[in-house]
């Protein structure tokens, strides 16, 4: 074998490693991988990595429990999204519009400095939606190190992202039952009151505009 | 709310008995289709879940899903296989999905804040899935196909609608990606040589 076909095999060996490891090569091409991964030490170690991935991607940790539900009910609802597709054009845009323009007040309402707002109240109560992302902004206490930050962030759930490690500031995501600003910014309230926590606040919600 | 989960998903043996799920949905019978239900929701919620990282878009996309396999299983060819023909359905769902609610990706470097000192098997699964969480859109959603749902790369080609070439080339560069990554991480190095 010369040089140029030993490199091109090691291409095509390691880039079929991946359906190697999920099992879907065809007879043949599993054969010329093992041969491959015999010789080739460079090889041995991507699929180790590939191995760790499949394993990480197949061990759902990461990933809250599924919801309850039933073919049943998910039917019943289909039924009425059937009925709602065959209203007249008119009604259907004047639906989307009012549910445009009610996510947009909640989200200026959501966004201004000050008191508790009664408009945004009153949207979130009337929501149709199952869930909605809301968004909470917290920093930490400066003795909080990395470990502490991690467990906090692991106990209160949802996605956190970080916007300023150097601050110590995270953003959290957590779905929730659409819920009154009152009741967001208690639950603010509770994670500021973690000792670790330095301050906690509601700051934005996302909504799907349909 | 994070959990390990044994639940099974739909076997490539199981393609077979699928089909004639399928055939049965098309006539309207509703028990075949509970059992379709069955088989796929918490699987579909949890790839949804891992694309979207929302819990409320999973479970309209997984739902979303479903309810287009009860609408439109009559339009199954049969060329694929039933999960493949699935798993595209839910593709197109999220795609759409994301597109609406304009979702963010956790960029890979907030990875590393948030576990440094794993150095257990388990805590570096961990840290992976969270690693491949932060990959850009395409290549965590190739991971995806390869590894959770176990498509082929031709089938993988067909579920996202591009060449084999460009598949294998996304799985390469989010090999690469995570494993620059674990460098700098302080997790454990796995053994060279270990299969």
């Amino acid at each position: 074998m010369n040089k140029t076909a030993s490199r091109m095999t090691h291409a095509v060996a390691n880039e079929r490693l991946p359906w190697y490891v999920n099992g879907t090569l065809d007879d043949e091409e599993r054969v010329e991988v093992v041969a491959h991964l015999e010789v080739c030490a460079e090889c041995r170690e991507d699929l180790a990595l590939c191995e760790d991935m499949a394993r990480a991607v197949r061990s759902d940790g990461a990933v809250p429990i599924p919801p309850a539900a039933s073919a049943e009910a998910l039917l019943r609802h289909g039924d009425n999204r059937a009925a709602l597709r065959r209203l007249p054009d008119w009604r259907i845009a004047a639906a989307v519009a009012v549910v445009s323009v009610t996510a947009a007040m909640a989200l200026i309402a959501i966004n201004r400095d000050g008191a508790p707002n009664q408009r945004f109240t009153a949207t979130t109560e009337q929501t149709s939606l199952a869930t909605v992302d809301y968004v909470f902004q917290l920093r930490f206490e400066g003795t909080a190190d990395d470990a502490v930050r991690a467990r906090t962030l692991e106990e209160l759930g949802g996605i956190a992202q970080a916007i300023d490690p150097d601050r110590r500031e995270y953003r959290l995501t957590l779905s929730l039952a659409p819920q009154a600003l009152a009741d967001l910014e208690a639950r603010a309230a509770e994670i500021a009151a973690r000792p670790e926590v330095a301050a906690a606040e509601i700051v934005a919600l996302q909504m799907p505009v349909r | 709310m994070n959990m390990r989960s044994t639940a099974t998903k739909p076997r490539r043996g199981d393609d077979a008995l699928e089909r004639g799920l399928i055939s049965r949905v098309a006539a309207g019978d509703r028990e075949a289709f509970e059992q379709l239900f069955r088989r796929y929701h918490p699987q579909l919620f949890r790839f949804a879940y891992r694309l979207t990282s929302s819990y409320g878009l999973a479970e309209e996309v997984s739902n979303d899903v479903l309810l287009v396999v009860w609408q439109d299983a009559g339009g199954f060819r049969g060329d694929s296989r039933v999960s493949t023909w699935i798993f595209g359905i839910a593709y197109r769902c999220c795609i759409k999905g994301l597109r609406r609610r304009k979702f963010r990706w956790v960029p890979l470097r907030d990875v590393d804040i948030i576990d440094r000192h794993a150095d257990s098997r388990v805590e570096r699964d961990d840290w992976l899935d969270r690693a491949i969480g932060g990959l850009p859109a395409e290549q965590k959603l190739t991971v995806l196909l390869v590894y959770y749902v176990g498509l082929t790369c031709e089938e993988t080609a067909e579920v996202t609608n591009v060449p084999a070439a460009t598949v294998r080339t996304r799985m390469f560069h989010a090999r690469k990606k995570l494993q620059a990554a674990l460098e700098k991480s302080a997790l454990p190095v796995r053994d060279k040589g270990t299969t």
